[in-house]
């Protein structure tokens, strides 16, 4: 970095090697205990040259040097300061040390050009997520700085303009744990829990777009209406006509508590058509038939989703439940191993959709076309 | 009779002895000062790489101001374009890349032989404190990216805002800690007070600092064994030094 030559291309050579030499001292920062704990075969050959003629400049000079090319600067700057206390006035040993002590503060200088880049990287990051709501700069802001307050708020405020108050939620939630007395935390939490609790009444009580996008705004992770609104979610979208999207929803909530009979009757009613033919489906269909007490039907749901995917958790388990309560079943119709028309087997004691003609939805208005 | 010959011999030497006087060479440390201080001969109109970087550091205020009053998107970019690249542009000498170079012939001030124990202490810390302007320069940039790639206008203005904001930071300091003063530590440090800073390293000089000639400015050179010398013969710079 020293040597400079003033032509335009060699300024630019000179900032390459400025860079490397950045690189090169970052690295020496880093390995700063390497100086000490693994020293070059130069520097254990000068210190033991040293060590037998301490007095001796030109090998005082070879240590500094060999500590220097090893990137040990503070080492070098200690081992010419002994010398200097044993040649005082010395002119050579006294340039020598200037220089080296600039290269110490050459390294903090580098390391400080470094980290303004960082934090030049997160202002911005922080800005764009603070000023335009852009989620992207704060995930981006949080990567760096995962555990910083003022971006976990910033991101939370671009949550709740986003008009996610579940997801700004727990992201304030995270800021409180970080700094319980944060007061700009703690009123932001308030407010997006008071816009999550006013986004679940929404979703409670419409079926139109607003009503599914307060349902999806409200919902939360972990939180324990997370079953309720995943259920919501599935039966507006069975109100609505769309199969797909309500049986996700339907299994969302049905992997979060199992045994809900409205649930399961959503699930049974959904992949009556047979239209699904996934392991996760099959395997749904038959938790659900099992919750339903429809044993047979079960049974072959879930051959069908073992024959898929064996590995499923919990399978066999419900296969073996599904056997016991398929033998304990009065013989009715037999189902076959396709299991799609084993939706012409009722339950007698479950509240299953009673026409045929309602393929997708066991809600919907009799006036719908489902 | 003698003592006329000795009254013209005098006369006749004087000049050359106060040519003498007043062309006694700089020190190498106040040299490498006066690079940064004075005039370099590689920078636009051969100024000092600290002039430079003030210059930049006002033209940057200039053009992020009309790029914010800009309500078309085409100008805003154009102006945030050239505000990025005064600030950032190496061949052009932006303000990032002038305030280091200045940071680094101060150093190298430090490191001559004749420098002062007041250089030398003084250099690390100077140094120290232009990374604050550097990490301005680094947001400019980036954020003079975004606007780029700006499609919307309010987002550009916002943004051209926020570098109107940083380069004024630049140039004058800032409140950062909000104590009511500006550039009252580093961290707050614009142009302005970093040449108070070198005003008062050049004020502590003993002996006194005094500006460079130009001819010392534009060959001082680097030999390969180290040392700094000045080009008497006209030889210029070589690979290792810079004239």
């Amino acid at each position: 970095m020293r040597a400079l030559n003033h032509s335009k291309p060699a300024a630019a050579a000179v900032l390459m090697l400025m860079a490397l030499t950045l690189s090169a001292m970052a690295q020496a920062h880093d390995d700063g205990a390497a100086c000490s704990n693994n020293p070059t075969p130069a520097i254990v050959a000068a210190r033991a040259s040293l060590g037998q003629t301490p007095a001796s400049l030109d090998t005082r000079f070879q240590l500094a040097d060999a500590l220097i090319e090893a990137n040990c600067y503070e080492a070098a700057v200690h081992a010419l300061e002994e010398g200097q206390a044993l040649h005082p006035g010395n002119a050579s040993l006294a340039a020598k040390l200037r220089t080296t002590r600039s290269l110490v503060s050459e390294q903090g200088y580098f390391a400080g050009l470094e980290q303004a880049e960082v934090a030049a990287r997160v202002s911005r990051n922080l800005l764009r997520c603070s000023r335009l709501g852009d989620l992207t700069a704060c995930d981006e802001a949080l990567k760096l700085k995962p555990d910083d307050v003022e971006i976990l708020i910033a991101k939370g405020d671009a949550q709740l303009k986003a008009n996610k108050p579940a997801d700004a939620e727990q992201t304030y939630k995270r800021a409180k744990q970080l700094a319980p007395d944060n007061a700009k935390a703690n009123a932001q939490l308030a407010v997006a829990h008071g816009q999550r609790l006013a986004a679940l009444s929404s979703c409670q009580t419409g079926s139109d777009d607003a009503a599914l996008a307060a349902c999806q705004s409200a919902l939360q992770r972990g939180a324990d209406d997370e079953f309720t609104v995943h259920t919501r979610v599935a039966q507006i979208y069975q109100q609505r006509n769309q199969p797909g999207p309500a049986l996700t929803s339907y299994i969302a909530a049905n992997s979060l508590k199992r045994g809900d009979r409205n649930v399961a009757l959503g699930i049974v009613a959904l992949t009556d058509s047979g239209a699904h033919r996934d392991a996760v489906t099959w395997a749904a269909r038959g938790a659900a038939l099992l919750t339903l007490n429809r044993g047979s039907e079960a049974l072959a749901a879930l051959r069908q989703a073992q024959t898929l995917a064996p590995g499923m958790p919990e399978l066999r388990a419900q296969l073996a439940q599904a056997e016991t309560l398929a033998k304990r079943e009065k013989p009715r119709v037999a189902a076959p191993a396709g299991g799609a028309s084993a939706t012409l087997v009722a339950d007698a004691g479950s509240a299953a959709p009673a026409a045929p003609a309602r393929r997708y939805s066991n809600l919907a208005e009799p006036s719908r076309s489902n | 009779m003698k003592s006329d010959l000795v009254r013209a011999a005098s006369l006749a030497i004087a000049p050359f002895l106060l040519a003498g006087c007043v062309s006694r060479p700089p020190s190498i440390a106040h040299v490498h000062l006066g690079h940064a201080l004075t005039g370099v001969h590689v920078t636009p109109g051969k100024q000092g790489y600290l002039l430079v970087a003030e210059k930049q550091a006002e033209d940057i205020v200039t053009l992020a101001k009309q790029a914010k009053t800009s309500p078309d998107l085409a100008q805003i970019k154009t102006a945030v374009a050239a505000a990025e690249k005064a600030t950032n542009s190496e061949d052009e000498f932006g303000l990032k890349h002038s305030l280091i170079m200045a940071s680094n012939h101060i150093s190298f001030a430090a490191t001559s032989p004749d420098a002062s124990p007041n250089v030398q202490q003084s250099a690390p810390v100077f140094a120290r404190d232009t990374v604050r302007v550097v990490e301005r320069c680094e947001l400019i940039g980036l954020l003079g990216k975004d606007v780029a790639a700006s499609s919307s206008v309010d987002e550009a203005q916002l943004l051209a805002g926020e570098i109107e904001l940083l380069a004024r930071a630049n140039l004058d300091g800032e409140d950062a800690n909000k104590d009511g003063a500006v550039g009252t530590v580093p961290a707050e440090f614009g142009m302005k007070q970093l040449r108070a800073e070198l005003d008062g390293i050049i004020a502590r000089e003993s002996p006194p600092y005094r500006t460079v000639d130009q001819w010392y400015l534009f060959n001082l050179v680097r030999l390969p064994n180290g040392r700094w010398v000045f080009d008497k013969l006209g030889r210029g710079g070589n690979i290792d030094g810079y004239k």
